[in-house]
C-alpha cells in the first residue's frame, strides 16, 4: 500500500506530458514522470519519494517501440529491458542488460527508468556509452538529438521536466566486447563492480559500474598499459557497507586482468 | 489525457471476466486483487520485488504484482492463479510435489506458466533465467524443478501429437 493520495494521468503525447508537468509545478504540486515504475513504486513505499501527480509516460507514440533500419537502432526509452534483451539478443547491449534485476523485474524496468532513475548503477549506460549512442529528448522546444557522451554526467543531465524519449546507435559499432559482474553473494544484486570494456577502431572504452558513486567511463588509446587504466579509474573506488575500499580496488584490477586476457585485441 | 484522481470506478480484466472496481491511483495491483477481488492466490511478500510471491501475468508477461498500480491496468489482461485451474503446470506442481509451505507456489506457477506460454521448448539454461525471479524460503527448488520439466515434457508431447 502506498500510504498517500495522489492524482495519476494517462499521457499519450510527449507534449502534453511536458506541459502538464510544468502546470502542476506552477500550482505548487509535485509532479513525477512514471513509466516502468519499479523504481517509484519502491521509493513511494518507503516514503523516500512523495508526489502529487504521476504522469504515466509510457502510453506516448513510438515511445516503447523499437526499430533497427539496417545497421540503425532507435529504441523507445520506455522499452522494457527485456524487450530490448529479445530483439538484440547476444549483442554487447542484452549481455549487460540481462544482468540487471531479475527475468520478472525486467518485464517492467524501462532504459529509460535505469538511466534516469535515483540509483547509482544505471548499468544500461555502460554500453549505450561504449556504442557511442545519442539520446533524443522532449523539451519545451521540441525534440532534440544529444550525444549521450555530452550528457552523462554522474547522471543524464537533462533539464527538469524534460523527457528521454528515444536511444540511438549503430549495431555493429563495437568490434570487440567483454562484460563481468561482480555482486557480494547472490547473482541477482546491486553489482559491487560492473567492468564493461569494448575496442573500436584503436580506441578502448572503459566504462565501470558499482565501482564508485556513480558510473564511471573513459575511452583510451588500444596501446594504454593496464596500469594507466587502473591508476585513472582507482581514486574514485567507493568505500560501502558491501565492500571496502580495498576489496573493491582489487576486484577491479583482477576483473580488468581477466578481460584484458580474454578480449581479442585488448594487449598490455 | 486521462486523469484518475481519488475514488474512481474503472473496469479490470482478470482471468477473462470484467471486474468493476472502485479504486484511487495509490493503490497497488496485489491488494486490489486480493482485498477487492478477492482472488488471494497471489501473495504479499517482501513487496518490493524480489521474491516474485506476488507473480501474475499481464499481458502475457510475468510481472510483480506488488510493483505495479492497479489503476495502469485498465484495458489489460490479467491472469491470476485462480485462472490457471487444471493446466499441465498446476497438476505437475501437485504430482511432484513442487512446494512444502506453499506460500511461494503462485508466484512460481504464474512465473512457469508464462515462461511454457511464451518459448515451450525452452533449455535448462533460459529456464534458470526466468524462474531465478522467484524464491522458496522452504528451499523446496527440486520439487519445482521436477513438476516445471513434466509439465514442459506433457505440453511438449501434446503439441508434437497435434502437429
Amino acid at each position: 500500500m502506498i500510504s498517500f493520495d495522489f492524482d495519476y494521468y494517462k499521457a499519450t503525447q510527449l507534449e502534453e506530458a511536458h506541459a502538464l508537468l510544468f502546470s502542476l509545478l506552477e500550482d505548487n504540486q509535485k509532479p513525477v514522470y512514471y513509466s516502468g515504475g519499479t523504481e517509484l513504486m519502491t521509493s513511494f513505499r518507503k516514503g523516500k519519494i512523495k508526489a502529487d501527480a504521476v504522469i504515466d509516460i509510457k502510453n506516448i507514440d513510438g515511445i516503447t517501440s523499437i526499430d533497427c533500419i539496417e545497421n540503425h537502432v532507435i529504441i523507445g526509452a520506455c522499452a522494457s529491458l527485456n524487450d530490448v534483451i529479445e530483439t538484440f539478443n547476444e549483442t554487447c547491449l542484452s549481455d549487460v542488460l540481462i544482468e540487471i534485476a531479475d527475468h520478472t523485474v525486467r518485464n517492467a524496468i524501462t532504459m529509460g527508468g535505469n538511466l534516469c532513475g535515483r540509483l547509482p548503477y544505471k548499468e544500461a549506460v555502460l554500453p549505450l556509452l561504449a556504442l557511442d549512442a545519442s539520446v533524443v529528448i522532449y523539451r519545451a522546444d521540441g525534440l532534440k538529438e544529444v550525444s549521450l557522451r555530452n550528457l552523462f554526467e554522474k547522471r543524464l543531465r537533462i533539464d527538469k521536466g524534460d523527457i528521454l524519449y528515444q536511444l540511438k546507435f549503430d549495431k555493429d559499432h563495437l568490434d570487440a566486447y567483454a562484460s563481468k559482474r561482480v555482486t557480494e553473494s547472490t547473482e541477482i544484486d546491486y553489482p559491487l563492480l560492473h567492468v564493461f570494456v569494448s575496442i573500436h577502431d584503436q580506441n578502448l572504452f572503459v566504462g565501470l559500474s558499482g565501482f564508485g558513486s556513480y558510473p564511471l567511463y573513459k575511452e583510451f588509446d588500444l596501446n594504454t598499459r593496464i596500469s594507466e587504466i587502473e591508476d585513472y579509474f582507482l581514486p574514485y573506488v567507493k568505500d560501502d557497507s558491501r565492500s571496502s575500499k580495498a576489496y573493491r580496488s582489487h576486484l577491479f584490477k583482477t576483473t580488468l586482468q581477466t578481460i584484458k586476457d580474454e578480449l581479442e585485441g585488448f594487449d598490455d | 489525457m486521462i486523469k484518475y484522481s481519488g475514488h474512481n470506478e474503472i473496469v479490470l480484466t482478470i482471468n477473462g471476466d470484467q471486474h468493476t472496481l472502485l479504486i484511487k491511483p495509490n493503490e497497488v495491483l496485489l491488494n486490489v486483487l486480493r482485498e477487492k477481488v478477492g482472488y488471494t492466490g497471489a501473495k504479499g511478500g517482501c513487496e518490493n520485488g524480489d521474491c516474485g510471491t506476488c507473480t501474475v501475468i499481464i499481458n502475457e508477461k510475468p510481472m510483480k504484482s506488488c510493483m505495479v498500480l492497479a489503476i495502469e491496468c485498465v484495458g489489460k489482461n490479467i491472469l491470476t492463479i485462480e485462472g490457471l485451474e487444471d493446466t499441465e503446470i498446476q497438476n505437475a506442481f501437485i504430482e511432484f510435489n513442487g512446494f512444502q509451505c506453499g506460500f511461494c507456489t503462485s508466484g512460481f506457477l504464474m512465473n512457469a506458466y508464462a515462461m511454457l506460454e511464451t518459448d515451450p521448448e525452452i533449455d535448462d539454461e533460459n529456464k534458470r533465467v526466468w524462474l531465478d525471479a522467484n524464491l522458496c524460503r522452504c528451499t523446496g527448488y527440486e520439487g519445482i524443478e521436477l513438476a516445471v520439466n513434466d509439465a514442459q515434457k506433457k505440453l511438449l508431447d501434446k503439441k508434437n501429437t497435434n502437429d
